[in-house]
C-alpha cells in the first residue's frame, strides 16, 4: 500500500507543478502533460526529500510536507482560470478514413504492448537492474534509506571508482525516499521508477511531436523509440541515461512550446528551466547540458536583440536555480571528488594534447552509427528517408528553435568526446561502456528535433 | 514559341509526375512502418517463450535472480551491526578479476550502510567473502596468526574476524 502512496504522491506532484505551468493554456492535451509531468513529480519529490533530509527532518515529516505542497497546489489550480483537458479519444471512423494514420496507430500500440512486457520479463529477472543500477544508483538510496541522518558523512568515504557516490541524487534521492516510507527496500521502487521514466520519453517524445507536426509524425517518432531493442534494456536496466535524457527532452520540448507563439512565455521557460535543474540533479552528464544550453541559446542573437535574449535566460536560470545550488552543495561538500577532475588518472590537460586518443574516441563515435540500438536494420537509413520523403528540411518554419536546439546536439556531442578524451579510465574500456549510453541519452531530443526541422505536411491529420 | 513537346511535358507528364510523386510521399511510410513492425516482431520472437507462457516464466524467476540469491547470505552478517560499521574485505586468494570486483560490490549492496574497505588494515573488523572455499584454513591464515580471532562464521563462506 505504502508502495503506490509513495509513488503516487510524488507523480500528483508533478502533475499539479506541470499544470500550473501551462496555466493561462485554455486547452493541455492530457497525454502530453501526464508524460511531461510523472517523471517531473519523481524529481521535484527527490529534490524536496533530500534538501529537507539535508535540514535534518525527519522522512514521515518530509512527507507531510509534500502532501502540504499538494494542497496548496490544488488550491492555487482551483483559483486559476479554468484549463479543458483534450483527451485522445480511440475515433475508428476517423482513423479509418486515414489509413496510414490507422497503420501507424496499430503498430505503436502492438509496439508498446511488446515493450511492456519485454520490460516486465527482464525486470523479473533482473529486479535489481544491471551493474551499474545497484551498484551505484540502488546501493547509495541504500546507504540513504538506512542512515538518514548520517549519509551524508558515509557516501563521503565510499570508493569513488567502484560505487559512484559522486554522481547526484534524483534516483538515489526518490528511490530512498520510498524506502524509507515504506520501512522496505522493494525492489519494486527502481523498478516503478525507471518504467515511468522509460515510457513518459516515449509518451514525451510522440505527443510534442504531434503537437508541432501532425499525428502520423508523432506516432512515427514514437515508433522509434518503441522499436530500438536497446532503448527497452536501457530502461529495465533500470539505468540513469534514461532518465537525464528525459530531462534534456523535457527541457528542449518546454524551450521550444515557450518560443512557439509570437509573445513569448515566461511561464514554460522556468519550466525548462526546472527540467534542466532536474537533469543536472540526475547524472552529472546534466551540468554539460545546462553549460550547452545556455550557450546555444547565443545562437538566438541572430533573431532577437540581447536585451530580449537575457530576459529569456533570466527565466531559464531562474528554474534551475534551486536545484542547481543543491547539485552545487551535493558536489561540493558531500561527495568526494568526481572521477574525471581528479588527478588519481594522470591530469586531463596532458590528454588533451594526445592526438591518438582523438583518433580512437572519433572510430568509436563513428563506429556507433553502424551498430546504434541493436536494430536489425541500422535505423540511421529512416532518417534518410524521412529527409527525402519531406523533400529536405525546412529552418525558416521552426527557426525559433531548430538553430538552438540544433547547436545544442552539436555542443553535446562535442561535449561527449571531449570528456572520453580526458578520462582518468583506461580509453577502450570507458568507450566501451559508455559511448553508446551517452548517444542514447541524446537520442529522443534527436528525433524531436529532427522531426521539427522536416518539412511540414501540407494537412494535419 | 515553346517547341510542343515542352508543352506537353508541362501539361501532361509533369503534373502526373508529381501526382505520382505525391502518392509515394503519403504510400512510402507504409514500408516504413512495416520495418518498424518487422523490428518488432524480431524483437518478440527473441521473448516468444516468455511471452506464449507468461505465468510460467514469472512463477520460474520471480526472486530467484543472481543478486537476490546472493544476497541471502548476508541476512544474517548485516544483523550483526546495529550501527554502521567500517570492515576490512577479504576475497578468495586466486579469484578472477570479475568475480572479485563482483563479490565485493554485492557485498557492500547487502551490507550498506556497513562500509567495506579491501585489503585495508586500519579497521580491526574484517568480513571474509569465501564464496568457493567457505572455510579459513587456520593453519595458514594471515589474520588468524597475527592476532584476529573469529567471531561468527556463518557456514557460508561469510566470517567475521576481530582483533
Amino acid at each position: 500500500m505504502m508502495l503506490i502512496i509513495s509513488i503516487l504522491t510524488s507523480l500528483l506532484l508533478g502533475f499539479l507543478s506541470c499544470h500550473l505551468f501551462f496555466k493561462g493554456a485554455k486547452i493541455i492535451n492530457f497525454r502530453f502533460l501526464v508524460n511531461l509531468s510523472f517523471p517531473i513529480g519523481i524529481g521535484l519529490s527527490s529534490v524536496i526529500f533530500i534538501f529537507l533530509n539535508l535540514l535534518g527532518l525527519p522522512s514521515l515529516l518530509i512527507f507531510l510536507i509534500e502532501i502540504g505542497l499538494i494542497i496548496f497546489l490544488l488550491f492555487k489550480i482551483k483559483n486559476a482560470p479554468k484549463t479543458v483537458y483534450q483527451f485522445e479519444r480511440f475515433n475508428f471512423n476517423k482513423l479509418i478514413l486515414t489509413p496510414i494514420l490507422f497503420l501507424a496507430t496499430i503498430i505503436y500500440f502492438y509496439s508498446w504492448l511488446i515493450d511492456v512486457g519485454i520490460y516486465t520479463f527482464d525486470s523479473i529477472q533482473t529486479p535489481h537492474g544491471l551493474w551499474d543500477a545497484w551498484s551505484c544508483w540502488n546501493l547509495n538510496a541504500k546507504f540513504i534509506s538506512s542512515a538518514p541522518h548520517n549519509w551524508t558523512h558515509l557516501i563521503h568515504q565510499m570508493n569513488a571508482v567502484d560505487f559512484a557516490p559522486d554522481h547526484p541524487l534524483l534516483q538515489k534521492g526518490f528511490i530512498a525516499r520510498c524506502w524509507l516510507l515504506m520501512q522496505n527496500e522493494s525492489v519494486w521502487i527502481p523498478i516503478i521508477s525507471s518504467f515511468i521514466f522509460t515510457f513518459c520519453t516515449i509518451g514525451l517524445l510522440a505527443t510534442s511531436v504531434s503537437f508541432f507536426t501532425n499525428k502520423t509524425e508523432g506516432l512515427i517518432a514514437g515508433l522509434i523509440m518503441l522499436c530500438t531493442p536497446f532503448f527497452m534494456v536501457m530502461g529495465d536496466s533500470q539505468y540513469a541515461d534514461n532518465t537525464v535524457g528525459f530531462f534534456y527532452l523535457a527541457s528542449i520540448v518546454l524551450l521550444t512550446f515557450a518560443r512557439s507563439k509570437t509573445s513569448l512565455n515566461p511561464r514554460l521557460l522556468i519550466a525548462a528551466g526546472v527540467t534542466a535543474g532536474l537533469a543536472a540533479w540526475s547524472k552529472s552528464e546534466g551540468l554539460l547540458f545546462i553549460l550547452c544550453l545556455f550557450a546555444s541559446q547565443l545562437t538566438r542573437l541572430f533573431f532577437i536583440n540581447y536585451r530580449k535574449l537575457f530576459v529569456e535566460l533570466k527565466y531559464l536560470f531562474f528554474g534551475m536555480l534551486p536545484t542547481l545550488l543543491l547539485v552545487a552543495y551535493f558536489k561540493i561538500v558531500i561527495a568526494p571528488p568526481n572521477r574525471i577532475i581528479s588527478p588519481e588518472g594522470g591530469l586531463p590537460i596532458t590528454k588533451l594534447f594526445d592526438l591518438s586518443r582523438y583518433e580512437i574516441v572519433f572510430k568509436w563515435f563513428y563506429g556507433q552509427l553502424g551498430i546504434f540500438g541493436q536494430w536489425v536494420l541500422n535505423p540511421w537509413w529512416l532518417f534518410l528517408l524521412g529527409i527525402i520523403l519531406k523533400w529536405g528540411i525546412s529552418i525558416k518554419q521552426n527557426n525559433y528553435a531548430f538553430i538552438s536546439n540544433f547547436t545544442w546536439l552539436l555542443l553535446m556531442l562535442l561535449g561527449f568526446f571531449f570528456i572520453e578524451i580526458i578520462t582518468p579510465k583506461e580509453l577502450y574500456y570507458y568507450l566501451s561502456t559508455s559511448v553508446h549510453r551517452l548517444f542514447f541519452q541524446l537520442f529522443p531530443t534527436f528525433i524531436f528535433i529532427y522531426f521539427l526541422a522536416l518539412k511540414k505536411s501540407e494537412a494535419k491529420n | 514559341m515553346p517547341h510542343p513537346s515542352y508543352k506537353f511535358f508541362k501539361k501532361i507528364v509533369m503534373p502526373r509526375f508529381l501526382e505520382i510523386i505525391r502518392g509515394l510521399k503519403k504510400w512510402l511510410f507504409v514500408p516504413l512502418l512495416c520495418i518498424m513492425a518487422w523490428q518488432q516482431w524480431s524483437t518478440f520472437l527473441r521473448y516468444q517463450e516468455k511471452f506464449l507462457n507468461p505465468i510460467h516464466f514469472i512463477k520460474e524467476n520471480y526472486g530467484n535472480d543472481n543478486i537476490t540469491q546472493y544476497g541471502k547470505r548476508f541476512v544474517e552478517v548485516k544483523k550483526m551491526f546495529s550501527t554502521p560499521t567500517r570492515l576490512n574485505y577479504v576475497s578468495e586468494a586466486n579469484e578472477s578479476y570479475g568475480f572479485s570486483e563482483g563479490g565485493f560490490a554485492l557485498a557492500q549492496y547487502y551490507l550498506a550502510p556497513n562500509l567495506l574497505f579491501r585489503n585495508n588494515t586500519a579497521y580491526d573488523t574484517i568480513l571474509y567473502n569465501l564464496y568457493n572455499t567457505i572455510h579459513i584454513d587456520p593453519t595458514t591464515n594471515f589474520h588468524l596468526n597475527n592476532g584476529w580471532h573469529v567471531v561468527k562464521d556463518f557456514n557460508n563462506g561469510l566470517i567475521i574476524l576481530a582483533k
